[in-house]
């Protein structure tokens, strides 16, 4: 009955034609989409509303979810992970380049050394809670289908989502435009039946002329980590607030960034930790940490896994394998799966190194 | 009776049927260019012979020119992009790994360095300076020993920190560029004179780069402009296909060449959009229409080369084998370009020149991809011709000429590097700049003040010949301080007034690029000025430099452009700046607060740039408030009626009503035809007017009757049914096309209006069409629309005129059915359900037109040739049949008959396709098809058109709310509205509210256009493709050829006229005249028995009357060259001008000159053509048009 109904709105308002691919995913997006757009026209109370018919329209998958997380805890309440867990990590650049650097994985995977435990780094550089990065030739609502998809696909348990950073340059003005954002992609993290993790933006570092100066843009950043702390806790979701650990450590000696924005390796290591030590709920020692560092094998079998996996989830020539020219190429589109086996095979190759790395 | 003519070939071994089918207007050829792994393991045997020997051996060069490998297979493989070093190495990236990466396949793709120690013109030395990089796609060496290498996703750099040659260290420095098309990404990296870094990328590139100022986009292609030090990065421009090649000139003006695209060298300034850039509404064209496919782009310059050659620039034709030179000089605020004889030609098919640089030496290096594919899409990604390991970079020489010594600027001072800056070769100066990078600061600042001083001190007057140069050396000397990011002030100022307008236009950009956050106050000081200046280039860098300052005063300068002459580019950036600071000004305008300088022109201007109802109220005031005539008016309604609401358009229309009679019928036909046609936006007073007018127009032509039923058609008004309906049901024959017009509004009105009212539509509208008898055309055109609103009840009425009807008018009884959603489906069934028997003849022509519809069903296909006892149609080969056809069109194939059989009207292939430039735009111009595809892809592609498509040529299938279904190419897609060029070369437009669905289409060429081809017809059909740009009777080479033609078509009224006056009548542009458009053969000559002829008299004799153009830009003397001069007349802008012999001599001034011959036909050759060329002295500057537009 209320299926029908949210068949009856889409009709109604997008005028859309309902083929037999329709499926429950694309309704849930429209729906969403319908209370942004109504959002935006301040209708707020039948925003109220419609949220919550439409959340009694999930209500089998939310239950799901909620018994999945009524579970008892089997390790500390402050550990943010598990061994069964299996996570992928959604943002921008950040997120992006811990794929090649490999530390903040290799304790993970040190740590919670199962055969369930897998990291799936869905990280795009110039992505934003809206998914513009990702729409490839579409709009912004495609590449966030997209990601709602490639999620979907990597069966999470927990999601980081790490945004804000790239939003936070509109300033005061977006912010709201942001909230609606991330909390839309909470939803669709909550709909893939995992639970979303939190996580702020590290502070830009004003590293003098000819770069920019920080300083307005700091103020901004400050705004969008605090409204994702406040969604945090409205929602009751885990959080790692990156931006205030990194505040409350000393600035070190070496540049955390290149340019303001982007880690160097020693900006990296900091944040690999601090993300390990919250997601574990431990410290990690000193030289615990140096030898992780150091397990070159490690660090290596962790990139070449991403590696596979970043053909895995972009492949390259899109256009021709499954876009608007696959006429053309789509038979070789047959190759991209065939690299599931091969970060199958990387990720044992992790799992065995890092069970076998003795910290000492 | 079926007349399938069997056509047996026992002795190949195999056999053809061949059905005779018709031909419609609609024949086109679009998707050429296709391939299949299958041919293309076949064709293994045609690999070209890969000793390098053999390519050098094919070079044809200039006199004088030597070509010499530099570095060969095994040294490199598949080089992509290169650029040298201060020291004179050359550093190349190269991929294996392109075009796809295997799965288990790692990234090994490497940057070599490439030395030639004992300077003999060979790379004795070879470093492999990375070896692990994916698709690896540009190449930049900066001063520090390192590189940036475009790496697929990101710009890296690479550096080596323990000096052991290879590179150690890497660092993203930029991430988040698209790879939707692994020959699209970021590319062609290479340092601009200001110390900026250039990138290009390609159509399909998506991307989203995150910087310390914010997130950067660019969706499509365009150049980005970089600043690694401070990390800036913007667009610079939009557009192009590939454009795989920018260059500056001394002047610090870019230029791009476009790997895909047909325009040769564009220039390129800030803010400029081109081709393809996704959402533009408008673009610059490039300076060569006509000239596709350059790959790469270095400009001739140093000491080393002949005088004749400074400034020419090179880019490299990779289709077909050559490595091209352009002569480029200033034109008002652009440039010109004119292509020259090519450095090399090539016969050698796997020889791919893609990239082109200036050596340290002096001499000019090519990048030779050596590959017999060159396809990205069309060929299967693991084709195993693919080749994956050569690669060569050719080095071209004068031996009788000194080479360069290369300067060391690595030993060299402050002082010593800037005195470099004096080096007639740029890549010295590019080095140079970037080497005082090395010194400290405050010494390069020193050393460049002192610089300033010497030089000013000695600054010849302008008279002087020496003053540009000196001046040059200036704006070297300021860029150099930008290398350092210091803008030294006085001297900026300084060059802002320069004598020389070049160099002024040089300092507008700098203070555009350097000031806007510095201080945008003296920036707004410095554009106010440039705005008046006398040199059109300095008031196009003016404009372009206001949209750094986004405030309403500076559209406000911005239009002061228009109080001196516009030319092409000023037009486009100054509707560009206009239109992107019109959320400063716009708001401003609606209130009637918007200082547009009082002149009632430049608020027109403004407010035409810009797509929004925001701008209806301030120009409805305009058309209140001022005289606006004939253009101009015009071009106000059309704006307001693209974009005004149904109110504000109610409102131009009491407006229109308030005008003089005989304007009202065009403006009512604008508004009508270019609004908006959604509910919405319907006026209420477009069904009263259209009425009006043709009412009280008695003698209103037909044409202009029907356009204005077909504008109450497209807005489906209920408000003019009764009206129509008289019309749609009067009998008279004479008004046959009305009321024809009338019945489709009708019907269209039916299909807009509330279902009820449809309902009872539809039963008036069957009960009509019942009393028309059955099998003629009223009926069909009946029957046929029912279709629009009820396929059901259609099916069976339709079925039954099938069976009644002759051959020939089938479309009106079947565009409806074929267009509508389920339609053909459901025609099928009927006809296999209800045992319908068709003729064969009757079959043929539902095909024909079912082919040709947006969405042909091949179920239908298959169920007419049942019912119509139709043999399986067309050529179809087995791989055997087909290779075996293939040796027949290598050993048979007649190139000279194949251009006739293009020709043919019944093909009518020139409907859609341009060679060179000359014809229609719909389907790819064919100009070097012959160089770029294999025949087995050519004939694949003529006789399944849909199983590859170029880019920029992929159709959208829309589905409308009323279950219309339209096929076309996107022309654009802005204010909610996409624009279609559709298959007849026809546009259409269709809101996004009206559309239901949008999915991928196919080739807009139909299938099965060769099945009427004999064997030989077909044989030489795709020999003359293959033939065309590859081999020279059928390549377009020189532009001296006028190739823009015109015949004038027979009819009885000018034959009349022709009889009553003479032939100067043709020529004086009183009468309006049947002039068709006329495609010369490629070889550039008019092929004169197709062409129909006046015989006015018996004593007169039979004579064809020619039409071409010739663009004067500036003013003198050509020379005009006739094949046959015998039995000619000439007339030159309306003045006889006697033929005195095959060479004429003409004078003109700057203008559109039109030439008209008149051709005695019996004793003309039966080719001619005409060539103009410059004369030695006193020579006009000229252009000849490739269309008449």
């Amino acid at each position: 009955m209320q299926i029908k109904s949210v068949f009856r709105i889409r009709r109604q308002w997008f005028r859309c034609h309902v083929g037999h691919d329709v499926v429950l995913g694309s309704m849930l997006t429209l729906g969403v989409a319908w209370i942004l757009a109504l959002g935006e026209m301040n209708y707020a109370a039948e925003v109220e509303h419609r949220k919550e018919s439409l959340l009694s329209n999930l209500g089998l998958d939310l239950r799901v979810l909620d018994a999945r997380q009524d579970e008892p805890p089997k390790v500390p309440p402050s550990a943010k992970l598990q061994a069964h867990d299996r996570l992928t990590l959604v943002g921008g650049t950040m997120v992006e380049r811990l794929q090649t650097d490999g530390r903040l994985e290799a304790a993970l995977y040190h740590s919670l050394n199962s055969q369930q435990f897998q990291i799936r780094n869905l990280g795009w550089s110039g992505d934003d809670v809206w998914g513009t990065a990702r729409a490839v030739f579409g709009q912004a609502s495609d590449g966030f289908e997209r990601l709602r998809a490639d999620l979907q696909f990597t069966q999470p348990t927990v999601v980081v989502v790490a945004y804000g950073a790239n939003e936070s340059f509109a300033g005061a003005e977006g912010l709201e435009s942001f909230v609606r954002g991330l909390e839309r992609l909470l939803l669709m993290v909550k709909e893939s039946g995992a639970r979303p993790l939190l996580v702020t933006p590290p502070p830009f570092e004003d590293l003098g002329s000819p770069m920019p100066s920080m300083q307005i843009a700091n103020e901004n950043l400050a705004i969008y980590c605090r409204a994702i702390r406040e969604i945090a806790a409205q929602q009751n979701l885990e959080l790692i607030d990156l931006h205030q650990r990194v505040l409350a450590t000393a600035r070190p000696s070496e540049s955390r960034t290149y340019n303001g924005v982007h880690m160097t390796p020693a900006g990296t290591a900091e944040v690999s930790r601090i993300l390990a030590e919250e997601m574990l709920g431990q410290k990690i020692a000193d030289k615990h940490w140096d030898q992780l560092n150091q397990a070159e094998n490690l660090l290596g079998m962790i990139r070449r896994k991403n590696e596979w996996y970043f053909h895995r989830y972009r492949p390259q020539n899109e256009t021709y394998l499954f876009l608007f020219r696959k006429h053309e190429q789509g038979n070789n589109a047959v190759e991209i799966p065939q690299f599931d086996e091969l970060v199958n095979r990387a990720e044992q190759d992790v799992r065995r190194e890092a069970s076998n790395l003795p910290l000492k | 009776m079926i007349r399938p003519t069997t056509r047996s070939c026992p002795c190949l071994g195999f056999y053809l049927l061949r059905n005779r089918l018709g031909w419609f207007s609609k024949a086109i050829l679009i998707g050429i260019m296709s391939a299949s792994s299958l041919f293309g393991q076949r064709d293994l045997q045609n690999i070209p012979d890969p000793d390098p020997a053999v390519s050098l051996a094919s070079f044809a060069l200039p006199e004088g020119m030597e070509a010499k490998l530099f570095a060969g297979d095994g040294q490199i493989a598949k080089p992509i992009h290169m650029n040298f070093d201060a020291r004179g190495r050359l550093w190349v990236a190269g991929s294996e790994v392109y075009p796809q990466i295997e799965p288990g396949q790692s990234a090994t793709d490497k940057v070599f360095i490439l030395e030639d120690k004992d300077q003999d013109g060979v790379a004795e030395h070879v470093i492999v300076f990375a070896d692990d990089l994916l698709v690896p796609t540009g190449i930049l060496p900066d001063e520090n020993g390192g590189c940036y290498v475009a790496n697929s996703t990101e710009l890296l750099y690479l550096w080596d920190s323990d000096g052991d040659g290879k590179a150690d260290q890497r660092r993203i420095v930029l991430s988040g560029f698209g790879t939707e098309d692994t020959h699209h990404l970021l590319h062609t990296l290479n340092w601009a004179p200001d110390g900026s870094m250039f990138m290009n990328q390609s159509i399909y590139i998506h991307s989203h780069v995150e910087t310390p100022w914010g997130v950067r986009h660019m969706n499509g292609g365009g150049i980005w402009r970089f600043r690694p030090d401070s990390v800036e990065l913007e667009v610079h421009c939009l557009g192009f296909v590939n454009p795989w090649g920018t260059i500056f000139d001394r002047w610090g003006q870019s230029f791009a060449t476009d790997g895909a695209y047909g325009e040769g060298i564009n220039y390129v300034f800030p803010n400029s959009v081109f081709v393809t850039s996704p959402g533009a509404t408008r673009i610059v064209g490039g300076m060569n229409p006509g000239s596709p496919k350059h790959c790469g782009l270095e400009m001739i310059s140093g000491r080393h080369f002949p005088t004749e050659w400074q400034g020419n620039m090179i880019a490299n034709d990779f289709r077909a084998n050559r490595v091209c030179r352009f002569e480029v000089e200033p034109q008002g605020s652009s440039y010109r370009s004119r292509q020259l004889e090519e450095v090399i030609r090539s016969t050698h098919q796997a020889f791919r020149p893609i990239d082109a640089k200036m050596g340290a030496d002096g001499a000019l290096y090519i990048a030779d991809w050596y590959n017999p594919i060159i396809q990205h899409g069309e060929v299967d990604f693991r084709d195993p011709r693919r080749d994956k390991q050569r690669g060569r970079v050719w080095r071209l020489s004068f031996p009788a000429r000194e080479l360069v010594k290369r300067p060391d600027l690595t030993t060299m001072n402050p002082t010593e590097l800037l005195e470099q800056l004096r080096a007639p070769e740029q890549s010295t100066r590019t080095w140079a700049k970037r080497f005082l990078r090395r010194h400290p600061k405050s010494d390069v600042l020193e050393a460049i003040s002192k610089a300033i001083r010497t030089t000013q001190q000695a600054m010849p007057s302008p008279v002087d010949e020496r003053y540009a140069m000196e001046q040059q050396y200036l704006l070297e000397l300021l860029w150099a301080g930008l290398h350092l990011d210091h803008l030294d002030r006085e001297l900026h100022r300084e060059l802002l007034s320069s004598q020389d307008g070049r160099i002024r236009a040089a300092a507008v950009r700098v203070a555009s690029d350097f000031l806007h956050r510095a201080d945008r106050a003296e920036l707004v000081q410095v554009l106010a000025k440039a705005i008046q200046d006398e040199h059109p280039q300095v008031r196009l860098e003016a404009v372009v430099g206001l949209r750094r300052v986004p405030e309403s005063g500076s559209a406000t300068i911005a239009l002061r452009a228009l109080e001196r002459p516009v030319d092409a580019s000023l037009d486009f950036a100054l509707w560009k700046t206009l239109r992107d600071l019109g959320p400063t000004w716009v708001p401003l305008a609606e209130n009637g607060q918007f200082d547009f300088g009082g002149n009632p022109d430049s608020l027109t201007f403004a407010l035409k740039t810009v797509d929004s109802t925001d701008v209806v109220q301030p120009l409805l005031k305009l058309l209140n408030a001022e005289s606006l005539k004939g253009d101009a008016a015009n071009s106000v309604i059309r704006q307001i009626a693209l974009t005004a609401n149904s109110e504000q358009l109610d409102q131009l229309l009491q407006w229109i009503e308030r005008q003089p009679e005989a304007n009202q019928l065009p403006w009512v036909l604008i508004v009508g035809t270019e609004g908006k046609a959604v509910p919405s936006a319907r006026p209420k007073l477009l069904a009263e007017q259209i009425e009006k007018l043709i009412r009280d127009g008695d003698a209103l032509p037909l044409d202009t009757t029907t356009q204005l039923l077909r504008t109450a058609a497209k807005w489906k008004d209920p408000a003019t049914d009764s009206f129509l309906w008289q019309l749609a049901t009067q009998v008279g024959e004479s008004q046959a096309p009305v009321s024809e017009a009338a019945v489709r509004a009708w019907a269209e009105m039916l299909v807009g209006i509330d279902p009820e009212s449809r309902r009872q539509g539809a039963e008036q509208f069957l009960k009509q069409a019942e009393t028309w008898s059955p099998g003629t055309a009223r009926r069909r055109l009946w029957v046929g629309q029912i279709a629009r609103w009820d396929v059901e009840s259609a099916v069976p009425l339709i079925a039954a005129e099938l069976m009644s009807s002759e051959t020939g008018h089938l479309s009106q009884l079947l565009t409806n059915i074929f267009e509508q959603k389920g339609g053909q489906e459901a025609l099928a069934t009927h006809l296999a359900s209800a045992g319908i028997q068709l003729t064969p003849d009757v079959a043929r022509e539902v095909i024909r037109l079912q082919r040709a519809s947006p969405a042909p069903q091949e179920s239908l296909a298959t169920i007419l040739r049942k019912v119509g006892q139709l043999s399986e149609a067309g050529w179809k080969f087995s791989a055997e049949e087909q290779v075996k056809f293939l040796q027949r069109i290598a050993a048979e194939g007649d190139p000279v008959a194949g251009e006739l059989v293009y020709r043919r009207n019944d093909l009518q292939c020139m409907n859609c396709h341009a060679i060179g430039g000359v014809g229609s735009t719909v389907g790819p111009d064919m100009i070097s098809i012959g160089a770029s595809a294999p025949v087995d892809y050519l004939l694949d592609s003529l006789l399944n058109p849909s199983s590859k498509v170029k880019e920029g040529y992929h159709s959208k299938k829309i589905l409308t709310v009323d279950g219309l279904i339209v096929t076309g190419i996107v022309q654009s897609h802005s204010g909610g509205v996409y624009r279609l060029r559709l298959a007849d070369g026809s546009f259409k437009s269709i809101a996004e509210t009206e559309i239901e669905e949008i999915a991928d289409g196919s080739s807009l060429m139909p299938a099965g256009l060769c099945d009427s081809l004999t064997a030989k017809e077909l044989i030489d059909l795709t020999s003359f493709l293959s033939n065309l740009g590859r081999t020279d009777r059928f390549s377009i080479r020189s532009d001296r050829f006028a190739r823009a033609w015109q015949v004038l078509g027979w009819d009885q009224p000018t034959h009349h006229l022709l009889n009553r006056t003479s032939f100067d009548s043709v020529t004086d542009g009183q009468a309006s005249l049947p002039w068709q458009p006329l495609y010369p053969l490629v070889s550039g000559g008019l092929l004169m028995q197709e062409l129909p002829t006046y015989k006015i008299h018996a004593n007169v004799p039979p004579t064809t009357f020619l039409k071409t153009l010739i663009q004067v830009n500036e003013a003198g003397r050509m020379e005009l060259r006739v094949s046959d001069a015998k039995g000619l007349q000439l007339w030159i802008q309306g003045k006889p001008t006697p033929v005195t012999g095959n060479t004429i001599i003409i004078e003109r001034p700057i203008g559109e000159c039109e030439v008209i011959l008149a051709v005695d036909r019996q004793v003309v050759a039966p080719e001619l053509s005409l060539e103009v060329m410059a004369t030695e002295n006193g020579s006009a500057v000229f252009k000849l048009p490739l269309s008449f537009q």
